[in-house]
């Protein structure tokens, strides 16, 4: 039910889980050159700038317009890009860049130790306002160019995650030249180094790239080396499911992203098409118990909402079972992820029933009732979230049976922030 | 994330909506964030996941995916980062 999170995994390890769609790893491309992809992008974006935007989306393009220091092929795996080669001090709080000489931005601005320090820099500006990347570069102190092509980059405390978060689109290296001489404006006007170049950006409707042909660095993530094969892609922004899916199956453009899972089945089921999909990484849905207001101050109360919880009568009714039950905070494919989580509880209404029996919750007609007091669970939600109202529907149906009572607060969106904030709730997406 | 959830400060109105506070759980997510070791940092976060469910702070329900879909015969080599956050297009190609 929280909006999932996508995540900062921190540091190296844990075993990734391929995209189902992935080709093998290390299987050549078809690299057929030439050509126009035509990508439908699901939503609107405030700015083009990876810096300061706050939409997933832009790092989508991001990905394409620019690079990055270095480069995440799996959870906590870590490869070179724009810098060859890295030092991070025992504390966590020092991390050594040694650049590539190779490369220079769209606008012929060499790449260099005084680009990364001018882009951290920037970051955190409060001018800038940026959000997703100010909180990706943690407790950032200073960078300090060491000699042109190596940079030195301080934090106030140490920041173990560091190295995930310049792996990602809001940390790439922008054009200090280009950033100076736009302002304001680099947001439609975005030079980086990456293997495409901006070309034009109708608001609201789409966003052309060309082909970078001086494109020579690409990064060992991906599985061929100098330049990209298309020419040139067009990212037009659908915001309609329904047209998104229309206009794939009307050959209008190559891709789609968010495809509506009422459509998966027809889509798996049909040749012309392939699905790509994967787990997120970082949070997935839930629902957090308000621990200080009663009866969900009681750790019992707790555990039983836990053990009566089922998972996969929530996701059929909510996703057409298509995703898989979650056991932690963290997704299965994040770093840190912790596989015994799934072993702590399942669906088995009897122990919640044993639970609230000993929590001195005792069943009368259908609700159990403590000092006459009936057991009342305030769900509040967001009445214009499908998800939400489905999954909070489901719940109270389905805790009915053990004797819990769930008081459904479907609310708008202003109402039920402030009534969260205020904790007058027992649960929350 | 972690700390988003259950950290002490994030309690009163912020993003901790369980309005957790424990001061031994804002110690493990201290010092979980200062391990550079990832064996070690991987154990500091498996003891915080493991109790956030012993105390049933919060009740996890799905893992969401991402999907997207391609023409098959026009698109190649579509494919997704480990994140399954951004689809890779530099070695895509189309088919005229």
């Amino acid at each position: 039910m929280a909006s999932p999170v996508a995540g900062a995994s921190p540091a190296a390890g844990a075993s990734p889980v391929a995209a189902a769609g992935a080709a093998p790893a290390g299987a050549p491309p078809v690299g057929k050159p030439g050509g126009e992809l035509i990508y439908a992008l699901a939503t609107r974006f405030d700015s083009l700038d990876v810096n300061v935007t706050t939409f997933s989306v832009v790092g989508r393009m991001g990905f394409h317009l620019f690079d990055q220091l270095v480069r995440e092929p799996s959870a906590g795996k870590f490869v070179p890009s724009l810098a060859e080669r890295w030092d991070v001090n025992p504390t966590a709080d020092e991390y050594t860049f040694y650049l590539r000489k190779d490369v220079k931005f769209h606008d012929g601005t060499p790449f260099n130790a005084e680009a990364v320090k001018y882009t951290f820099d920037r970051i955190v500006n409060p001018d800038m306002k940026s959000q997703v990347a100010l909180s990706l570069i943690g407790p950032y102190d200073s960078s300090t160019v060491v000699d042109p092509y190596t940079v030195k980059v301080k934090f106030k405390t140490g920041y173990a995650p560091f190295l995930d978060s310049v792996a990602q689109p809001f940390l790439s290296i922008v054009s200090p030249t280009a950033a100076e001489k736009y302002g304001k404006d680099f947001g439609t006007n975005p030079v980086g180094t990456g293997p495409f170049k901006f070309d034009s950006y109708k608001t609201d409707s789409e966003v052309k790239l060309v082909k970078n042909p001086d494109y020579t660095w690409a990064p060992a993530i991906y599985r061929h080396t100098g330049g990209p094969y298309l020419n040139a892609i067009t990212w037009r922004i659908i915001n309609d499911p329904a047209t998104r899916v229309a206009a794939l199956k009307a050959g209008e453009v190559h891709v789609i992203e968010d495809l509506p899972l009422q459509n998966y089945a027809e889509f798996q089921g049909n040749s012309a098409f392939q699905i790509v999909e994967g787990v997120m990484a970082g949070s997935g849905y839930s629902a957090m118990i308000n621990v200080t207001k009663p009866p969900t101050d009681d750790v019992k109360v707790r555990q039983a909402m836990e053990w009566a919880t089922d998972k996969a009568g929530i996701i059929k009714a909510t996703w057409n079972g298509l995703f898989q039950p979650a056991c932690s905070v963290l997704t299965s494919i994040t770093f840190g992820y912790d596989q015994s989580t799934c072993q702590v509880y399942s669906y088995d209404p009897k122990k919640a029933a044993d639970l609230l029996d000993q929590a001195g919750w005792k069943l009368d007609g259908d609700v159990r009732k403590k000092n006459g007091e009936e057991l009342v669970i305030k769900f509040y939600y967001r009445a214009d979230q499908p998800v939400n109202v489905s999954q909070a529907t489901f719940i109270q149906a389905s805790w009915q049976q053990v004797g819990i009572k769930v008081e459904l607060n479907g609310l708008a969106q202003a109402g039920y922030f402030d009534a969260v904030r205020r904790g007058d709730h027992n649960m929350q997406p | 994330m972690v700390r988003q959830y259950y950290y002490s400060k994030n309690a009163d109105g912020g993003t901790n909506r369980s309005r957790y506070k424990n001061p031994d759980m804002d110690k493990m997510i201290d010092e979980a964030a200062g391990l550079t070791d990832p064996e070690k940092r991987k154990q500091a976060y498996a003891a915080i996941q493991k109790k956030v469910l012993d105390e049933a702070i919060m009740i996890f329900i799905a893992d969401s995916k991402n999907v997207f879909a391609t023409q098959k015969a026009k698109v190649n080599d579509v494919t997704l980062d480990w994140s399954s956050t951004y689809p890779l297009l530099f070695d895509a190609s189309v088919n005229a």
